[in-house]
């Protein structure tokens, strides 16, 4: 890895930041649902809601992680 | 690591990741102000010349990555966020203090840093109005969707960057507990050199996802001056 990180090759340099890109992409799109899901519970807890908003942010935050993941796709 | 046992400057009544954080600060604000005295065209010390290799290599990596322009005004931010990242990730190695990169509070506000700079990078570039607008991108009726779905989409990328160095972090820290009670002779120099080694590439990472999301930001902006000159789309990384 740390030849990767210091090569002065340009083409091996690239791949070494779009394999970071790739582990960032994915990292976003599994935490964008976690934030929806986790908002979701926490607020129908508070406001004794359950499913409701579990449902809804769940969706938005599966939403999010595609609109990250294909937003991110998109600059490789 | 060593909560329950000796801690090294323990202030009461703060915690102590806050407290070896300032003292991190202290030690490279000395370090910094006594280094800057010493600058020359041809830098005498094998400490300042590999401190002027790491700085070269993170400007070549920004300007790759933003261009040159942009560069010029962002180093001091970038380098500086990378020399303190790695610098409180190696200060776990001192026996006695404490790691402040595995309490998530100080990976989160360091994210909230990078956070801040490149939305105020895409409000500076853009305009308060265009960029707001990226937010409400796609048809009038789905607006009211797109606005959760971005803000999500937005805190997913604080969350996966601060989590990222805090799990390492934390993870590394409680390799070399367990080899500790493994066999407190020797095995521990396993896990410290892992830190050590995983202090450097956390640090890098850190930086480099934040200069991906600035070039991002940067990015929308250049793509849309495209689109006006239809100019083909060029890969920024």
């Amino acid at each position: 890895m740390w030849k990767l990180i210091f090569l002065k090759n340009k083409k091996e340099r690239k791949t070494f930041l779009k394999l970071l890109k790739i582990s960032s992409t994915i990292t976003s799109f599994a935490f964008a649902i976690i934030i929806g899901f986790t908002g979701g519970y926490y607020l129908d807890e508070y406001l004794n809601t359950s499913p409701l908003f579990t449902l809804i942010l769940g969706l938005i935050g599966i939403i999010a992680g595609i609109k990250v993941f294909l937003e991110d796709l998109k600059n490789f | 690591m060593l909560e329950h046992g000796l801690v090294l400057f323990h202030i009461p009544g703060i915690p102590d990741f806050i407290s070896n954080t300032w003292i991190v600060m202290l030690i490279l604000i000395f370090i910094a102000s006594k280094l800057s005295k010493k600058l020359d065209l041809f830098p005498k010390g094998k400490f300042l010349l590999s401190l002027e290799l790491m700085a070269k290599f993170i400007k070549d990596l920004m300007e790759q990555t933003i261009g040159k322009e942009k560069t010029k005004k962002l180093f001091p931010f970038f380098f500086a966020l990378f020399i303190f990242i790695l610098a409180l990730n190696l200060w776990g190695l001192i026996p006695g203090a404490v790691q402040p990169t595995s309490n998530v509070n100080t990976t989160l506000a360091l994210a909230l840093c990078a956070f801040v700079l490149y939305h105020a990078l895409g409000i500076k570039y853009q305009g308060i109005v265009n960029y707001i607008k990226h937010f409400l991108s796609g048809p009038k009726w789905l607006v009211p969707l797109m606005l959760p779905v971005e803000i999500v989409s937005h805190l997913a990328r604080i969350i996966s960057l601060s989590f990222r160095l805090f799990g390492n972090m934390f993870g590394d820290e409680m390799l070399v507990l367990v080899l500790m009670m493994i066999l407190p002779i020797g095995l521990p120099l396993l896990g410290i050199g892992i830190v050590f080694g995983n202090s450097f590439l956390q640090a890098f990472i850190f930086f480099i996802l934040s200069l991906i999301y600035v070039a991002l930001a940067v990015h929308h902006e250049d793509h849309d001056k495209k689109k006006e000159n239809n100019l083909p789309n060029i890969d920024l990384a």
